[in-house]
């Protein structure tokens, strides 16, 4: 590793005024799970490391006025522990309950993943079918925006040099709301995402699919929500019928999206099994069935 | 680059540690500490031979910075056993003939530590959830979860 200037900041505010400073040249550690590897690897250098992991004002998930909002220091052990997200948010409960494995859901924070945003990440796959958007915050002040609006390009984002990331927030799920997440992985601890799926759907008292956001990750160079899907999806009843073309649909759009990569055949085979587990948890959540389609 | 002082709790004692910040935690516990116990398998967080508990809750200590730890309370194997007398986890990892090699042992009684101190009682299903970040590469899990379950009472 080589030298940096070490600070540890405990409020927001000292951090902020740190950024400031250092005018974009400093690395931001919020858990350290990625960081700390590029930056022993040297895939990335920098003169400052700002750790903000002792900032406790940004370790938090309430739900008010209607929407979830989760602190961007908050860890995934934290989310998958939250008895909120276990009952009303499953897509984003078995999100966090898959990530890396025990150790690393204890460091690794939310806000640290998305900014991150790793083609083979968690977490922006199932927050962008959520919808969610960013806070972003300066010393100058914040800026909020969707967080598709966030993800510019692979590995890229729009956040600025002297901005960190405070907080993600959607909004709270409704009546008739489900949502579910799956990721296929190589095993199932201590794997990155090889595809993975997170679906929102919302239904009207007569079982009718009135609103559907379905985004796949780990295929493209930001987690892609998939227009196609979702327009099939509307007006249809929420059913198992319904629900089993998807997995042709979405092998076809990940053949597509990823045609000349040695994987695709096997990622166009795995998204259809991929598909059919998470719809049927959808199909679960409504009360509607046992899983699978 | 400035060195940097780190006041944390190593096994019960209060520590002031001084060192460069490009350190991490991993190798601060085993150079400026002495606790060799902590390994460094992989370095990237996947293998669990560098856990510690950082107030009692497992974490990979290859993926810290040094300076991430102030004010925290570390524990590693060398402080689990109390006067002498092994910690009932590590007797029952003896007893259940739970370790091969010994490279994965003190990240894998560290995890279990973790486990029991939040939930005494944990079924083997829980017992398996709770070592999944902690690689064998001898393949010896029967008899590992055999020994949480031993430590348990099980």
């Amino acid at each position: 590793m080589r030298a940096f200037n070490f600070y540890t900041p405990k409020t927001l505010a000292e951090a902020l005024e740190l950024l400031a400073q250092y005018k974009g040249s400093a690395t931001v550690a919020a858990g350290g799970t990625d960081i700390v590897i590029e930056l022993k690897e040297r895939r990335r250098n920098t003169d400052c490391v700002i750790s903000i992991n002792k900032i406790k004002e940004l370790r938090y998930c309430e739900v008010a006025a209607g929407q979830v909002r989760i602190g961007a220091l908050t860890t995934f052990s934290d989310l998958e522990n939250n008895p909120y997200i276990k009952d009303k948010v499953k897509g984003l409960h078995s999100c966090c309950a898959h990530v890396g494995s025990p150790q690393i859901r204890n460091l690794g924070t939310i806000g640290g993943n998305v900014v991150n945003c790793s083609v083979a990440g968690d977490s922006p796959t199932t927050l962008m079918a959520l919808d969610a958007s960013v806070v972003l915050r300066s010393k100058a002040g914040k800026r909020e925006m969707k967080l598709t609006d966030f993800y510019a390009d692979r590995k890229k984002t729009r956040i600025a040099g002297d901005e960190l990331l405070t907080e993600i927030y959607f909004d709270a799920p409704a009546k008739g709301v489900a949502t579910a997440t799956m990721k296929l992985g190589k095993r199932k601890a201590l794997v990155i995402v090889v595809v993975g799926l997170s679906i929102l759907v919302e239904k009207d008292d007569s079982d009718s699919i009135t609103r559907a956001q379905v985004v796949v990750g780990g295929v493209s160079p930001k987690p892609a929500r998939l227009p196609k899907v979702e327009e099939y999806l509307i007006g249809k009843p929420v059913s198992k019928n319904t629900f089993a073309p998807c997995a042709g649909m979405l092998s076809d759009i990940v053949g597509s999206m990823i045609p000349t990569r040695a994987s695709m055949p096997y990622k166009r085979e795995g998204v259809k099994g991929v598909s059919d587990k998470t719809f049927g948890r959808i199909l679960v959540d409504f009360g509607l069935g046992e899983g699978g389609c | 680059m400035d060195k940097i002082k780190i006041n944390f709790t190593l096994n019960g004692a209060p520590v002031t540690a001084e060192t460069y910040p490009n350190k991490r935690v991993v190798d601060l516990l085993r150079e400026d500490c002495e606790c060799t116990s902590v390994k460094e398998g992989c370095g990237e967080g996947e293998c669990g031979a560098c856990t510690i508990l950082v107030n009692d809750i497992p974490v990979t200590s290859c993926l810290m910075l040094a300076g991430q730890i102030e004010g925290d309370s570390i524990l590693t194997l060398e402080g689990l056993a109390k006067d002498g007398e092994l910690d009932k986890l590590q007797a029952a990892f003896l007893e259940a003939g739970a370790v091969q090699c010994g490279y994965c042992t003190p990240g894998m009684i560290l995890s279990a530590k973790a486990l029991l101190l939040r939930n005494p009682h944990p079924t083997r299903e829980e017992i398996r959830r709770a070592l999944s970040g902690n690689l064998c590469r001898c393949t010896g899990y029967t008899k590992i979860f055999r020994a949480v379950d031993m430590a348990a009472g099980n």
